[in-house]
């Protein structure tokens, strides 16, 4: 028991040391190629174009290095408030999906019920209509002609029409619906992996089941909520549809902005620094986000 | 990673719990499967019992029930007296290691130990005190940061008994703790268990298939069959008096051959059978004259080509083949007519000197084979 705590080497534990095998990773590296190429041509070559047109000043014809277009981005309150609504819509989407895909997820994951084909079939339903369509059917649901009106004023409870639509939460009730399938999906393929031994050594040893799910279960599934979660707010982030559907104009969002930029004004060096700005500020929340995990899931 | 648990630390003072446990006619059905039909059994305080029997005998499930994990649907439950059929596993105070351990990866192995205590409310100068008297007495004193990822089969093990008993629970509850060891690794935590289980004098059930376990370990042997207890008893009584063909068969080889009772006097019964022979062994309750029994030994009762043969039934065969185990050849030998007997002999001279084909005389005392009622 010379070892250090917590540092065993792989020769203590009598594994070989590792070797470089040439032949697999030749193997490996043809199995990655098609993926490989279709990221660098569909994802890497754009961005890069994006990131250079944000920098040089009057593109396509450059001649210097400029950060105008981002001091422009970024000392615009116009500018901000989009950008502020934009992560702030992503968040809270993300946080309400969570919290409603948990239990629907354990519900699959555990129970033995009959109905889980139904469930499972009802939570991915969303999947097989399109996000033009869904949309529409919430304008149907909240338009001021829209079934709710509609009941509320036959009830006589309203006299004109409540402004329903056009608002962020709208935007954000869309998009919970549209993107709750891959939280309740990520989420409960991870729970369906937990060994029920865990909570039950838990509930031995004096937990009750709050304690067993608090200090247990739920740091064990933090994965299935990990994933899900980058999922559902790069979704949203990038969302376009449902914001200009349900927000009728008047939620704008960065995806909005960057089209708006870049099609209607046509100045493309300030749609590719919003542009920049979006993919950055999405990187930076999801490695922090990443970290907190990483630190919660070790306790 | 050889010798042995350290026996003599101490838990930290206080006597640690030695309960009765008593099982009084629990039965529990899997929806129209009955898996324990009746079961009583009182198991004194200190004492380590074992349930042995088949995959889908009820012993795990019986288990699962003294721990809280499964109610009884009949019948009733005591731990030091007091009912617990509708307390839950976490008011009920029991220690229990699982069958693959379930250590909780996401937290260290001081902190899987703490986390009883943490759930009892314990003060925190207490649980490090007490989690380090634990991992002591299981010998992994330096291993409380590592994850259980990063521990041995073995030391995964022990770390699941140090921390079932940190919170000195009334029973300890043991699901095939040695399952998942290779064959050496078993054997030598058979050992630092029950070394474990006498320091800390703790009521222990355990729950094996495998009856070897069951015999080194325990003080009494439970054997169940069907969802019902079919013998209690010491590991020797279980062995060398089995109640039924099932636990002779269950327990140690099957070494049985097939004959007619004639006659009964004395308290001997006379048994022929197809081969010729006539065995003369000690009438049992319920057989008569004209049933059709087994007759059962044990195969290290059965000797090869005896040199003394006082007192001995001596038999001609035919070896049929053999099976060397480097401690001891087991020869099977056609006694004829296609009965079979196994005789184990030591390998004290080494390998025996007969081949299969050849001829080899066996001698066996008829008063060490059991007599039961052939299975038709």
């Amino acid at each position: 028991m010379s070892t250090p705590a917590g540092a065993p080497t792989r020769a203590l534990d009598g594994l070989p040391p590792r070797r470089i095998d040439y032949g697999r990773l030749f193997s490996l590296l043809m199995l990655l190629a098609p993926a490989a190429l279709l990221l660098a041509v569909g994802l890497l070559w754009p961005f890069l174009t994006m990131l250079r047109m944000s920098f040089l000043d009057r593109y396509p014809d450059p001649s210097a290095l400029t950060l105008e277009y981002y001091t422009l981005v970024l000392g615009d309150p116009y500018f901000l408030r989009i950008i502020g609504r934009t992560f702030s819509l992503a968040l809270v989407v993300t946080v309400i999906t969570a919290v409603l895909a948990y239990p629907v997820a354990w519900f699959l994951a555990r129970s033995r019920s009959r109905y889980k084909h139904l469930v499972f079939l009802a939570v991915i339903s969303p999947l097989m209509v399109s996000i033009i369509v869904r949309s529409i059917g919430w304008t149907i649901v909240l338009g001021n002609e829209g079934l709710i009106n509609a009941l509320l004023h036959g009830l006589g409870l309203i006299d004109g029409p409540l402004q329903l639509m056009q608002s962020f939460w709208s935007v954000v009730l869309g998009m919970v619906h549209i993107l709750i399938p891959f939280m309740v999906l990520s989420i409960a393929s991870v729970l369906g992996k937990i060994d029920p031994s865990y909570a039950e050594a838990a509930y031995v040893m004096g937990a009750n089941p709050v304690r067993t799910f608090l200090k247990v279960t739920l740091p064990l599934s933090v994965q299935g909520i990990a994933s899900g979660s980058v999922i559902v707010f790069c979704l949203t982030i990038g969302a376009y549809v449902t914001p200009v559907m349900l927000g009728r104009g008047k939620v704008l969002v960065m995806a909005m902005g960057i089209f708006e930029q870049m099609v209607v004004t046509v100045d493309w060096p300030t749609g590719a620094a919003v542009a920049m700005v979006l993919t950055m500020g999405t990187m930076l929340v999801l490695i922090a986000y990443g970290l907190f995990l990483r630190r919660y899931s070790r306790r | 990673m050889n010798g042995s648990i350290n026996a003599s630390a101490s838990m930290g003072g206080a006597t640690i719990g030695a309960a009765r446990v008593d099982l009084d006619s629990v039965k529990k059905w899997y929806g129209p499967v009955l898996a324990v039909r009746g079961v009583s059994l009182s198991i004194e305080p200190g004492e380590m019992v074992c349930f042995l029997g088949p995959s889908g005998c009820g012993k795990t499930t019986t288990l699962r029930m003294i721990a809280g994990l499964e109610t009884p649907d009949e019948g009733e439950i005591r731990i030091g007296g007091e009912a617990v059929n509708r307390l839950p596993p976490w008011k009920r105070n029991v220690g229990m290691v699982f069958q693959n351990y379930a250590l909780f990866p996401h937290m260290t192995v001081a902190e899987n130990i703490a986390f009883g205590l943490n759930m009892r409310g314990t003060s925190g100068s207490e649980v490090r005190a007490k989690v380090e008297a634990a991992m002591a007495q299981v010998r992994l004193a330096d291993y409380g940061d590592r994850r259980p990822s990063q521990l041995s089969g073995g030391q995964r093990q022990r770390i699941a008994l140090a921390r079932a008993i940190v919170t000195r629970p009334n029973v300890l509850l043991l699901d095939e703790p040695l399952a998942a060891l290779d064959k050496k690794l078993r054997e030598q935590m058979q050992v630092e268990i029950k070394q474990l289980q006498r320091a800390v004098g703790i009521t222990t059930v355990f729950v094996t298939h495998d009856q070897e376990e069951a015999l080194t370990l325990a003080d009494r042997i439970v054997v169940m069959e069907e969802g019902r207890i079919v013998q209690i008893g010491a590991p020797s009584d279980v062995y060398e008096r089995p109640k039924s063909r099932f636990v002779s068969d269950f327990i140690g080889y099957t070494n049985a051959v097939s004959g007619k009772v004639e006659a009964i006097t004395a308290g001997r019964a006379r048994v022929s059978t197809a081969s010729g022979h006539a065995f003369e062994v000690p009438a049992g309750e319920g057989i008569s004259a004209g049933d059709r029994v087994d007759l059962v030994i044990r195969p290290e009762k059965v000797v090869v080509d005896p040199a003394n043969t006082d007192g001995l039934m001596v038999l001609d065969g035919t070896l049929v083949h053999t099976v060397y185990t480097g401690a001891v050849t087991y020869s099977h030998v056609d006694i004829g007519a296609g009965d079979v007997l196994i005789a184990m002999s030591p390998n004290a001279h080494g390998e025996a000197a007969t081949a299969p084909g050849g001829r080899l005389r066996i001698g066996l005392r008829p008063d060490t084979m059991l007599m039961f009622p052939s299975r038709g």
